[in-house]
């Protein structure tokens, strides 16, 4: 029996489509929203998204939507089709733009992010052409290198937790913690992304490949929690508040020695190494459809055509950190995630309802 | 018309003349003997090296006999005793000569077959068939100890030019009946023989078909070296997907671990397939230490290719793109030193190390004691004076000479010249993009990377796919009886 990529590699790729976002970003937006109440707030969004994965994985029958929309939606699967690789389209563009705030905002201030984000797409051609095999094993080398560095980048960490600043919340607004988690939800939530892998482990079962897919999900949310406590505790939650990457600020606070001042050094090439890998998975996804679509091209074309396109608006639309934010939250959680939860749960409810009515 | 054309195209008509000639059976030997000895002759071109002995018998009257041979192929003591005495006694039939193996002969291309290998070719008036007898001894040099793979511990035996002295040699290791040959003839112009050897039950079948279909399908003129059966097999152009060896214990380890080895006449390099790049940074010497010490010597020399493909780019980097990412005193003192130097910093790393790397090709073409003194004056005299002079700083020097040092961790040629590759590729990257372009660039390798397999196996396995227990002998090298307990684990 040929297995194109094995179950663990399927739980690692799906947490590597969410990684990079919960590793940077989204601590800083939780914290922003919730202050004093973004641990809760990262509770929260865990059991949310826990609750949204476990609908959308078993909607999908362990089947990815490539076979899903084709054999729920009849004649209108093309259309479904679209609509889902458009609206992953939009996910690309906020990973862009998330990567090129993370450059502007404090880490690579003098490279240009556009240059940044041509060297970025040539990866992301090269990486995403070498297929889904390709992709799993990358991710498998990724998943080893953080593991790596991210207990040399942890547990120095470990020794700058002050208790003092594990202040008791008060419940004085249920809403920040509401308005805190809706972001991060939208994130974790991205077994939507994931269930698109599902083709390549199809001669697994079913029911073993959502337990993968979800077990990747959980990993991302256990590290969301995990981090959200740990700069809680280092920077206290008014100072992470004012942030966009507390994560980053908690790392350069790490004084080993006056020789070994930047220990962001460690951090900074990993982000940049996984956001890379987070761009391939998407763009192979996005880039399997269109290519199905049109019925034409390969690959790394589409993967060069779709890089382009998404980039420019990333690179020259967007002047600032806030617009980008701004327009992440906007994109993505209020217009591309919605409909992406709604493809799938109307594919997962077309296709029970078909099925009862054959039966 | 140009005329030039002509003895070349004359000479081509030849060789197919030859060969159809052959197919078609028409280059029957005459059966007057000393026509047929002309014809032989004149097949291979009249050659000063081939002898022809003419031996009448002188018991018997009308007894001549014919030997053709090549002087310096055959062994003379096997000539006098074993053919010309037994010749000398007018023997009645070819059974009488009592040699053995005697393979009878009766056409052109089969007796100039036979002179190649170094055998005599036996023609005795009256008698209807010529005869090859094996008398070969070709000259070889002795078993030595490769100069490329040597070791402190453990065996000092290095495979030689010989095909079957080779075998032998891989022979001593794996005293079993399950050794399997499969002989392969391959170049138009040479007629190599070319082995590829496997052990039964050990070699995945897949492993073997593998190498099996590439070899067969070879489409190569001429064969000199075993690089050229490695290039011919496909793979990437940049990445070595073969293993190169000169130790029968490497290439006995080799086989053990279930891979297969390709043996080639008249090279002592043979080709272990599959390779993987653990493979490749593995030290026949690793097996002959102590655990700890082959781990650390292991962990050095993968941490050996990170920094001397990455240094000098994470140099380029830091001074140009991303200063602010190294530490302050150490910045300025870079900075410091460097105010005198005419040039930036990406061009005076690449000059450095296309110096060095000079140095290095001239340390190795030049023979012996003189390529010790182009080294020592390159490195020790030319740095010095380029420091003094103000030409290159001394940072610059420090940060390629340690990328040099650590090459030499490398014990693979081919790995090695790749890490100096991707150094080059490296370092324009880094001043245009910094830290950035160096990480993206590392991804782009690892990209092309993981796509390459040789043989079904994964080349960056067992990492990429991750193979739990796998680490356990190409990171690191544990204990035997550890290795043992996780295999029992795992399966």
């Amino acid at each position: 029996m040929k297995h194109y990529v094995s179950l663990r590699q399927l739980r690692l790729m799906q947490m590597m489509a969410i990684l990079p976002t919960t590793l940077v970003f989204l601590p800083g937006q939780i914290f922003a929203q919730s202050r004093s109440g973004a641990f809760y707030a990262a509770l929260l969004a865990a059991v949310l998204a826990y609750a949204i994965n476990i609908a959308v994985i078993k909607s999908a029958h362990g089947a990815s939507p490539f076979r899903l929309f084709k054999i729920s939606w009849g004649k209108l699967g093309i259309w479904a089709y679209s609509a889902y690789t458009l609206c992953l389209l939009l996910g690309i563009i906020s990973i862009w733009n998330e990567l090129f705030t993370f450059l502007q905002a404090s880490v690579l201030p003098r490279t240009p992010p556009w240059g940044v984000g041509l060297l970025i797409w040539a990866v992301t051609a090269v990486v995403a052409g070498g297929d889904i095999s390709g992709l799993a094993r990358m991710t498998d080398l990724l998943t080893i290198g953080s593991v790596i560095l991210g207990l040399v980048v942890l547990l120095p960490l470990l020794g700058y937790i002050r208790m003092d600043n594990f202040v008791p919340w008060t419940p004085s607004s249920l809403g920040s913690i509401w308005q805190g988690s809706l972001l991060p939800v939208t994130f974790l939530g991205e077994s939507v992304v994931g269930i698109a892998f599902n083709d390549s482990v199809r001669e697994h079962d079913p029911r073993r490949r959502q337990r993968a897919l979800l077990q990747g999900t959980c990993i991302s949310a256990a590290v969301l929690v995990g981090l959200v406590a740990l700069i809680w505790g280092i920077l206290g939650s008014s100072l992470a508040g004012e942030e966009n990457f507390p994560i980053l600020e908690a790392i350069r606070d790490i004084r080993l020695s006056p020789f070994l001042s930047r220990f962001d050094i460690v951090f900074v090439p990993l982000w940049l190494a996984l956001i890379e890998m987070k761009l391939a998975l998407w763009f192979y996804i996005v880039v399997r459809a269109t290519k199905r679509i049109f019925r034409w091209g390969t690959l790394t074309t589409w993967t060069a055509i779709l890089g382009a396109v998404t980039l420019a608006p990333s690179s020259f639309a967007f002047p600032s950190v806030a617009s980008r934010v701004e327009y992440l939250k906007q994109t993505w959680m209020t217009i591309a995630f919605p409909i992406l939860i709604i493809l799938v749960l109307s594919s997962g409810l077309m296709g029970h309802l078909r099925k009862g009515h054959h039966e | 018309m140009n005329l030039d054309v002509v003895p070349e195209l004359h000479g081509k008509i030849k060789v197919l003349q030859s060969y159809i000639g052959s197919w078609l059976s028409l280059d029957t030997l005459d059966p007057e003997k000393s026509i047929a000895v002309k014809q032989i002759s004149h097949a291979l071109g009249d050659p000063p090296d081939l002898a022809h002995r003419q031996i009448i018998s002188p018991g018997s009257e009308g007894f001549t006999a014919h030997l053709l041979f090549f002087s310096s192929g055959v062994d003379d003591q096997l000539l006098t005793q074993g053919i010309i005495s037994p010749l000398l006694k007018s023997p009645k039939s070819p059974q009488d000569l009592m040699l053995a193996p005697l393979s009878s002969l009766d056409s052109v291309t089969k007796a100039t077959d036979a002179l190649l290998d170094y055998k005599v070719v036996i023609g005795v008036e009256g008698w209807s068939d010529w005869y090859a007898a094996d008398a070969s001894k070709p000259p070889h040099r002795a078993i030595v100890e490769p100069s490329n793979a040597k070791v402190t511990h453990g065996p000092h035996e290095g495979f030689v030019e010989d095909l079957e002295t080779n075998m032998i040699l891989l022979r001593k290791y794996l005293r079993t009946p399950f050794v399997r040959i499969e002989k392969v003839t391959l170049g138009f112009w040479t007629h190599t023989a070319v082995w590829l050897v496997y052990l039964e039950g050990k070699t995945p079948t897949t492993v073997v078909r593998w190498v099996r279909h590439r070899l067969y399908k070879m489409p190569l003129q001429g064969l000199v070296d075993s690089s050229r059966i490695a290039m011919a097999m496909g793979g990437p152009v940049v990445i070595p997907s073969l293993q190169y060896s000169e130790r029968p214990d490497q290439v006995a380890a080799g086989l053990l671990a279930g891979r297969a080895a390709i043996l080639m006449n008249g090279t002592p390099s043979v080709l272990l397939a599959p390779a993987r790049l653990s493979d490749l940074m593995t030290s026949p010497g690793d097996y002959y230490q102590l655990p700890v010490t082959a781990s650390m010597t292991r962990l050095l020399r993968y941490g050996g290719l990170v920094v001397t493909t990455t240094l000098p780019a994470l140099y380029v980097a830091a001074l140009t793109v991303n200063p602010s990412f190294i530490p302050l005193p150490l910045y300025l003192t870079t900075i410091r030193t460097r105010l005198s130097i005419p040039f930036p910093a990406i061009i005076e790393t690449i000059l450095m190390l296309l110096v060095v790397d000079m140095v290095q090709e001239a340390g190795l073409i030049m023979p012996g004691v003189l390529g010790q003194t182009v080294t020592v004056f390159g490195t020790l005299i030319l740095g010095d004076a380029a420091i003094k002079s103000g030409i290159v700083s001394a940072p610059t020097l420090i940060t390629v000479t340690i990328a040099m040092l650590a090459q030499f961790l490398i014990p693979d040629a081919n790995v090695s010249s790749l890490a100096r590759l991707i150094r080059y590729a490296l370092i324009p990257v880094a001043a245009i993009f910094g830290f950035a372009g160096i990480v993206s660039g590392w991804m782009m390798l690892l990209g092309m990377a993981v796509r390459v397999s040789t043989a079904n196996a994964p080349y960056l396995s067992p990492l990429a796919p991750i193979r739990p227990g796998g680490w356990r002998d190409t990171l690191l090298r544990l204990p035997t009886n550890k290795r043992q307990a996780s295999a029992r684990n795992s399966s």
